[in-house]
Parts: structure tokens; sequence; C-alpha cells
């Protein structure tokens, strides 16, 4: 889940960039617009002014033509400007408004070379039209003064109004009365003239000449400057650059909306990341604080097994040395007796003593071997020996034994129902079973008392019970009654090691059998054995 | 807009600059403003002719440089030439020869060499309006083999491989030397170029008084009808007009003196290859007219008052009186400005 987040974070990541991206490029630049606008704006105004400027020059008004050179040159720089087209209108307008501006610009063309044939053409004219009338004025008056040249100063003058009219007025019939009067100047005979006369009268005539040329010339490119839809031109760069800036608007508008929704979704799935890495986190908590107790508690039992070890080891190590202590003791003395006193001593005495040392080290012997049987048992390793044994007489053996090694003076009951018969047994491990609960029953039963031993064979179980009238046991040492050296608070001064039931216990375990104690203290004890014997029946 | 221009004509000269804005091809045309002058502010005037203005504010350091460049041969492929060995000032910024002719090598050029002075008020440049900014019109001088005889590639490694030059091209711009640059930097000199305060603009301002044969002269100046074509701050170079409106002065000039037409007579055909542009050449300006001899694109006239003959005849179809060759003369030469101080 948070995997497939994180690929779906990092998507939206590049997404947004990439529609961030996209929406910069797209983004109006305001004052990119506001410039071209202006351009435009700019190019309608030098347009109209150049139209003026053509008029005014055209009717005098203007005597130079600064004015018009420096128009021209304002639209060529205002078009070069237009043709560097804003960064937002993209590569597929581009070319619309290329082809605009372009159409734009050989109208510009057009205009230019116009205008310029205006310039030459107008000077020329002007030149003209302010000579001839002048001229003719001055000639008619010179020529008026002799009676021949009346006639021919009254044509000259005629010709000066037909220019004058001409000049004022643009009607194509004026043009042809300039035209007639010419021809009928032409006509004259004109030989008479003085040379100065004829001179100027010729020049008078050229310029003539060059009105009727070039004023039909001058109002065409003025004609021609006028039909000239360098407006319109300009207009359809604006209307197409309007398209695009509506066209280039809508592109930023839905490009910023892509990167806002991108923006949102990439908070979204951020937020849903976060929180569920919050969940899991609190979860892995929860985890480890469980794991941790657990952990803990094992701890706690592992350090009280240590501490239950440690004490045992400890208790093991103070019995023992305490329980070695006495036979020790015992041998030392008496050996120190006989050293002292043996000659002196009657054979009897010395021989008590003597009997002394070797019952201590029959203790002590028997004291190690259980040691070592329980260290044995508790390393594993007791091997079952199983040999066939005859149940009646292995007990009674077991009781004389008793008998024998605790001198008791209980009354020992041998109970048994029916045949025993034979069983497959353990012998050394069962007479540590029956040995040790026999040698109890004695030793925690008071004198005169009786121990019943009672054995019984059934569901191809052995059964063996031993019951005392004894001391008892305490509840709360019952639980730990087959630890090694743990003994009943209630033994008083009866010596022993405490390692006689964890023998009888550990004895078992190898076995497989079972041992179960019913006891009252004050009362008696019965413990109860169970071992398997196999198929035997 | 990097400089500011003072005069009463300043929206012209605005207007005009905004053409050297430019450089040629377009390059260095940066700003939208330079053309954006006030024109509504030009003033008609009752006459014909306008002052110059006085000065056109450029930035120093460019004009520092263009100056060094101007005088240095460095730009010539041979060391020999510099832009001063064709415009002396002395010469009123032209080179007093009929044709393009360099002492310095065994080179004639084919036109007569136009003057350096007040060319930011002139509508195009050169004789047949080859160039309408003074940045594009500087590939003539440097390729022309009767100029610099060079290219920019290497007119430009010439001035980078200067330390002197490289260190202050640094200092204006962090690319330094380029072509770009240099085409600045010589138009940024050219614009101060400019020579103001001549008798007659200051009559105009009615700062001066003229003689009653100047007077008389300007009279006839503008009545011949000179001044229609002659006419604005420039007294002339914002139109172009045929020479030999009124007469062949071709077949008149190879009759006189035996040369024929050749390509260089054609004039702005050469630029346009329209046939209406045959024999057609900018009307030159007339500012110190007096300092510019000889005269004409073929510099086949030597004196004013020859010139002025010539002009009446073939462009004013009229044979001019000696006496108002000589008014006309004397008008004119009240058009000789304050020149610059020739570097050196």
């Amino acid at each position: 889940m948070l995997t497939s987040l994180r690929i779906a974070l990092l998507v939206l990541l590049i997404g947004l960039v990439t529609a961030a991206a996209r929406a910069w490029t797209r983004e109006l630049d305001a004052e990119q617009d506001r410039n071209y606008r202006q351009l435009i704006g700019r190019a309608q105004e030098l347009d109209s002014r150049l139209r003026e400027e053509v008029m005014r020059s055209r009717s005098g008004l203007v005597l130079h033509y600064d004015g018009l050179a420096s128009t021209l040159s304002s639209i060529a720089h205002v078009h070069h400007d237009l043709a560097r087209l804003p960064s937002f209108v993209r590569d597929e307008r581009r070319t619309e408004m290329e082809q605009a501006l372009s159409r734009l610009g050989d109208v510009t063309t057009q205009q230019r070379q116009l205008v310029e044939s205006f310039k030459s053409e107008n000077a020329v004219l002007r030149n003209s039209s302010r000579f001839v009338p002048l001229a003719s004025r001055d000639l008619a008056a010179e020529l008026a003064v002799s009676e021949d040249g009346r006639v021919m100063a009254a044509r000259v003058e005629e010709l000066m109004a037909a220019v004058l009219l001409y000049s004022l007025f643009r009607d194509r019939d004026l043009g042809q009365a300039v035209d007639d009067r010419l021809r009928a100047i032409e006509m004259a005979d004109r030989s008479w003239l003085s040379h100065e006369d004829l001179s100027t009268l010729e020049t008078l005539m050229r310029h003539t000449r060059v009105i009727i040329d070039r004023r039909p010339r001058v109002d065409e490119i003025v004609g021609a400057l006028a039909a000239l839809d360098s407006d319109d031109a300009i207009r359809d760069v604006e209307q197409r650059y309007n398209q695009h800036h509506e066209a280039a608007l809508v592109a930023s508008t839905s490009a910023r909306a892509v990167a806002l929704g991108m923006a949102f979704a990439l908070l979204l799935v951020g937020s849903a990341y976060i929180i569920l890495r919050i969940q899991r986190g609190a979860v892995a908590l929860q985890q480890a604080t469980n794991e941790l107790g657990a952990a803990l508690g094992a701890l706690e039992v592992e350090k009280e097994k240590q501490q239950e070890l440690a004490e045992l080891k400890s208790r093991f190590v103070s019995m023992t040395s305490h329980e070695f202590r006495t036979p020790l003791s015992v041998i030392l003395s008496s050996s120190e007796l006989l050293e002292a006193y043996g000659e002196r001593w009657p054979a009897e005495k010395r021989h008590g003593h003597l009997m002394r040392v070797q019952d201590a080290a029959k203790r002590m012997k028997e004291m190690l071997d259980a040691v070592l049987f329980i260290g044995r048992a508790e390393a594993g390793r007791l091997e079952l020996k199983p040999v066939n044994v005859d149940i009646r007489r292995f007990c009674e053996d077991a009781i004389e034994s008793t008998r024998q090694t605790t001198g008791a003076k209980q009354n020992i009951v041998f109970q048994n129902h029916g045949d025993l018969g034979e069983a497959m047994l353990d012998e050394r491990l069962l007479e540590h079973v029956v040995g040790n609960l026999l040698s109890n029953a004695v030793k925690y039963s008071p004198a005169e008392s009786t121990v019943v031993f009672s054995v019984d064979r059934m569901n191809g179980e052995l059964v063996l019970e031993v019951s005392d009238e004894g001391i008892g046991i305490a509840a709360e040492d019952q639980e730990q009654l087959f630890e090694a050296f743990h003994r009943g608070k209630n033994v008083g001064n009866v010596s022993g090691s405490g390692l006689g039931l964890a023998i009888v216990k550990k004895s078992l375990d190898v076995y497989g059998g079972s041992i179960a104690v019913r006891s009252e203290p004050g009362k008696g004890t019965s413990f109860v054995v169970r071992l398997p014997t196999g198929g035997h029946a | 807009m990097k400089w500011l221009v003072r005069g009463p004509f300043h929206a012209w000269a605005c207007a005009a600059l905004a053409a050297c804005g430019h450089g040629a091809n377009g390059s260095g045309g940066e700003d939208v403003d330079g053309h954006e002058s006030p024109l509504a502010e030009y003033s008609d005037s009752e006459e014909p002719i306008a002052a110059l203005p006085r000065k056109i504010d450029v930035d120093p350091r460019q004009v520092d440089l263009g100056k060094r460049l101007f005088v240095d041969a460095i730009l010539s492929h041979d060391g020999k030439v510099s832009c001063l060995s064709c415009h002396p000032f002395s010469k009123g910024g032209a080179d007093g020869k009929a044709r393009a002719d360099l002492a310095a090598r065994d080179t004639k050029g084919k036109i007569n060499v136009t003057t350096i002075f007040n060319v930011p008020y002139n509508a195009t440049c050169h004789w047949s309006g080859e160039w309408d900014t003074m940045e594009g019109q500087l590939d003539t001088p440097v390729t022309s083999k009767a100029a610099l005889a060079t290219d920019w590639p290497s007119l430009v490694r010439r001035v980078r491989d200067n330390e002197g030059y490289r260190r202050s091209f640094e200092a204006v711009w962090d690319d330094g030397v380029t072509e770009t640059n240099i085409r600045r930097v010589l138009v940024a000199y050219e614009k101060t170029l400019i020579t103001p305060d001549a008798r007659f603009d200051r009559w105009l301002a009615h700062a001066e008084v003229l003689t009653d044969a100047e007077l008389e002269g300007y009279q006839l100046f503008k009545s011949y009808g000179c001044v229609s074509c002659h006419q604005g701050v420039n007294v002339g170079g914002n139109m172009f007009e045929k020479l030999g409106v009124m007469g062949d002065y071709f077949a008149a000039r190879e009759r006189d003196t035996g040369q024929p037409v050749t390509e260089v007579d054609y004039g702005r055909f050469r630029v346009t290859k329209r046939e209406e542009d045959r024999y057609v050449f900018r009307v030159p300006s007339l500012r110190n007219v007096d300092l510019t001899a000889p005269y004409f694109h073929d510099g086949s006239t030597a004196t004013l008052e020859e010139a002025i003959r010539t002009m009446g005849r073939y462009q004013l179809g009229r044979e001019l009186d000696e006496n108002h060759i000589v008014l006309i003369a004397a008008f004119l030469r009240t058009l000789d400005g304050v020149l610059p101080e020739e570097p050196g």
C-alpha cells in the first residue's frame, strides 16, 4: 500500500512539475501583451500619420519631407518590432501571425515606394507649378510691351490662368485646357521673338509639360497611397493577435488548472501517505511494545530460573558440605580417639569406634553415590538395563535391606494381591525407588508404628504403595518434594540429605513411571508409584 | 532609449536616430521606445529648412571607443587606412576627391565619398540609399576595396587581439569585442559628428544677421525651386530624385568630359532594380557644402557655383543668372556649421 502510494506520489510529482512547467511557459506575460498592443496601436497611428503627412505635403502646408521620412522610418521599426511576437503566441499560431505580418510588410514596402515616388514627383511638380505662373506673368508683361507681342502675351496669360486653375482644381478637363493652351502657343509663329524671350517661353512650355505630365502622376500616387489597405493589414494583424491572445489565455488557464489539479492530487495522496505511515507506525509501535513486553517477561522468567538455579547450586554446595561435614567429623574424632587411646581401650570399645568410622564413610559414599546419580540423571546419562525380576522376592529383599540399614524398629508389613510374577525391570533403579521410599517411611515414623508396603499389578502397570503413620508432609512442602536437597520443615533432627525423593523421581522419569503423594502432617504419608511393565500379564 | 536629443527638432532627430538604433540586418535593434517619439510635437516651420540640433546624447564610453577606432588603421586589412582617411574633417567629412582615392593604396573607388557629418539626419545612407541604418552602412566601407578592404571576422579579430581595445570593450559589454559592439561604438561616435550653429541656423533662431546677399540667395534658393528637394534639417538627405529631371545630365557629361555612363550612374536602380529608379540618387545634404567639393556622385564638378549651375540646368530646367548663382552660393556658405574637433 505504502509502496504504491509512494509510486503514485512520484508520478504525481513528475506530473506536477511538467504541468507547472507547461503552465509557466504558457503563462501570459502581461507586459509583453501590453507592449505588443501598444505596437499595434502605434502602427495604426503611424499609418494615419503618414497619410496625413502626404496630404499636407501635397497641399504645400508642409515644405519639407523630414516628417514623412521620419514617419516611414518609424513604421519600419514598428514593423520590425511587431515581427518579434510575444513568447506566448505558440508555434502553431505563429505561422498565421507571420502571414498577417508578411502581408503588412508587403503593404508597407508598397507604401514606402509610393511615398518615395511621391516625394520625387511632388518636388518636381511643385517646382514647375511655382515657376510657370510667375514666369508667364513676367513673360506676358514683357511681350505686351510690343504690338506684335500682345497676342502671344495673351496666350501666355491664358496658359497661366489654365495652369493656376489646374493647380487649384484637379478636374481632368482643366488639364485638357492647359494642354490646349500649350498647343496653341506651339502652333503660333514664334520666329519673331527675341532669343531671350524664346528661351524663356520654351522653358515655360517645358515646365508646363512637366505639370501636365506629373500632376496626374502625383494624384495617382496619392490615390494609390490612400487606397493602400495598410490600415486593413494592421487591423488583420490586430485581429489575429487578439484571437491568439485569447487562445493563449485559454491555454494558460487550462494549463494552470491542470497544474492546480496535479498539486491538489499530490496533496491528497501525500496526506494519505503520511496518515497511513503514521497509522503503520502506531501498529508497529504496539507490536514492538508487545514483543518487548514478552521479551521482558521471558527475561524475568529466565532471571527467576537463573536465580533458582543459583539458589539450588548454593543450596547443593552448602547441603553437600554440611552433610559431608558430619560423617567427616565422626571419622576424624573416632580416628583421633583410636590413635590416642586405641592401645589402652578394650577391644570392644575400639571396635565401636572403628564401626563409627566405617558407618560415616559408608554414609558419605552413599551420599556421593546419590549426588552422582542425580547428576547423571540430570545429564540424561541414566540407561535402562531391564532384567527379569521376581517381584515378590525383590520386594521382600528390599524390606529386609531397609531393616538392616536403618535398624528399623517399626513394623514393616508387606501386602500383595495375588501372584506378582516376574517383570522386565531395571533392578538397580527399582532398588533406588523402593529403598528410598521405605527408608524415608521408617526414618520419619515413630517406633512401633506400622509401615505398609503394598504391591499390585494392574493394567500393565506395577503399582507400589508405601504408607506410614509418620510426621507427614506439609502441603507447601509437597510442591517441592522431589527437588534435590529439599527437606520438609518438620524433619526436626532426623538426618537426611534431601536427595532420596529426588533420586526416586529421577529414576521414575527414566522409567516412564509416575509417583503421587498423599500426606497429612502428623498422621502419615502415602506414596503411590506406577511403573509400566510392558506386555507382561 | 539610451540617448536623448535636445533642440527644437528633437522629434525628428528621435525618429531619424531610431533608424540608427537598429543594426545591420536587424542586429542590435533593442528598444521599442526608440521610435516612440512624440511626432505630434514635430513643429511645422514657416521655413522649409530647420536648424540642426546641437547634440545627440550617447554613451561617452562608446563614443570614446568609436573615436579611437575611427582613426585607427587597425580596421583595414593592411593597417594603412582608417575611417578618417576618407573622411578628413577639414574637407567637410568627405575626402575632397572625385572618387574615393587612397594615397595609402593604389586604389580608386567608383563613387564620390559622402560626408560623415550629420549622418543621423539623413533618411538613408550613401548616394543610392543603399542602407537604411548607420550600423548597416558600415558594411560598405569595411568591405570596399577602396576603403578598409577587409571582412568583419578578421576586423573583429584584429581589434580583439589589441589588449587596449579588448579591455575597453569589456568594460562596456560583457561580451567585449564583437561585430555588433564595433558597429555600435562607430555609430555612437558618428552621432557626435554634428555641425550645429551654422550662421543660417542662428539666423533661423534670430541669433544672427545674414547679409543682404545671403538673404537674397536664400530667397532665390526658394523661388528657383532648389528647396523643393533641399529641405528639412539637413537641407536634403530625406528623399530621392532623378539626376536630370529637366535635361539629360549624363549625355551632357559624356559630351563635355567624355565620361560615359557606368553602373554607378544607375543610382537607386542598383538597389531596387526598378526601371523608374534609374539615374535616381539620394538628394545630398547641403550642410557644409562649401567644404565638400568636388560635387555630385561622380565628383564631376569642382566648384560650388558650377554645381549650382548644373543643378539649375538639369534639375530645374533653367539657366541661372551668374549673379544669382553667386548669391545662392553665398547663402549656401551660411550652412557651414561648427565642425567637430578632428581626432588624431
